[in-house]
């Protein structure tokens, strides 16, 4: 029997067009409608500005923008930022990194629990770094609407073993590519997926 | 089923006089792989010694935001019936078997 691989992408990626005034940009991240995780950091972000006017892209240097909480804001072009007009388009886009996207061998897998809440459900895998006891488990967690029923939680739990004993011939299994909306997860209306790497 | 084995070069310069320049790991060691910045893609690997921690990584440098691209390539890889030895990357004869990879790093948690 060959080896299938199941595959998971966060949501990372906001546009905006701007119009006028300070060149800040709210996040809608930690599971708000455009990135899964929390952007803490500036440099976990890559922010492009469109120029319309010129039709150029200008990727902002780490010392030409800032955050704070979950506000982005680009500097002036005299402090390594851009000077935007109206209409511009800007960009943010999460840097891939541990935890952004990541394929975890199917016979690594543990199991799937909901995470005492109406509202999550964790699928586990033996660590793909580690193999310390009490070293903790690589996890995806799945976060959707408030169910009383199981009706989420139980169509993750089939689409995982469906997963599982698919393709005999080994395979990348999409299980959930967020910003590509496809997948065996989608469409069971998950609004957040994080992906735990020990 | 045989295992199939991987493998990875990596040389500096000259004779092969540091730790893992070269790498062979079997399929069945293979844990898992994961986005570590725009352009490389971290396979993991269990420790020869079956030492509990880091495990032993090869971290593949290959064209931008294609990650997805060298999780299916390299698990064609890993499936593949055709030889039980898969050259993945080898730097020292400019062979590189998935699309877009140009360069690999092997990491070993282990002293041979």
């Amino acid at each position: 029997m060959k080896t299938n691989f199941l595959y998971f992408r966060e949501l990372g990626s906001q546009t905006y067009t701007y119009s006028t005034g300070a060149q800040t940009f709210t996040l809608a991240d930690a599971g708000g409608a455009n990135f899964d995780e929390d952007i803490a950091a500036d440099t976990d972000v890559k922010v492009v500005v469109t120029d319309i006017s010129a039709g150029t892209d200008t990727t902002i240097p780490a010392n030409g923008k800032s955050i704070s909480a979950n506000v982005i804001t680009i500097a002036a072009a005299s402090s390594n930022g851009f000077d935007l007009a109206a209409g511009d388009i800007v960009t943010i886009t999460r840097i891939p990194a541990k935890g952004t996207e990541a394929m975890l061998s199917a016979d690594r897998f543990l199991g799937v629990e909901t995470n005492a809440s109406a509202t999550q459900t964790v699928i586990s895998f033996k660590a793909m770094t580690s193999n310390a006891a009490g070293g903790g488990d690589d996890t995806i967690t799945l976060t959707y609407p408030s169910e009383t029923d199981m009706v989420t939680s139980k169509a993750i739990a089939t689409a995982i073993d469906a997963a599982l004993n698919s393709n005999d011939n080994g395979s990348v299994i999409n299980m959930f590519d967020r910003p590509n909306s496809s997948g065996l997860l989608s469409g069971l209306g998950i609004t957040r997926l994080e992906i735990g790497l020990v | 089923m045989a295992n199939n084995y991987l493998y990875f070069s990596n040389p500096n310069s000259g004779a092969p006089d540091s730790a893992a320049e070269l790498g062979l790991y079997s399929t069945s060691m293979f844990s898992g792989a994961f986005a570590a910045s725009a352009t490389t893609t971290t396979l993991n690997f269990q420790a020869r010694d079956n030492a509990t921690a880091p495990v032993d990584t090869v971290v593949l440098t290959h064209t931008a935001d294609t990650h997805k691209v060298v999780m299916d390539e390299l698990t064609r890889i890993i499936n593949a019936t055709n030889n039980p030895f898969q050259v993945v990357a080898d730097v020292e004869n400019s062979i590189f078997n998935i699309t877009g990879v140009t360069a690999c790093e092997i990491t070993t948690a282990d002293t041979p």
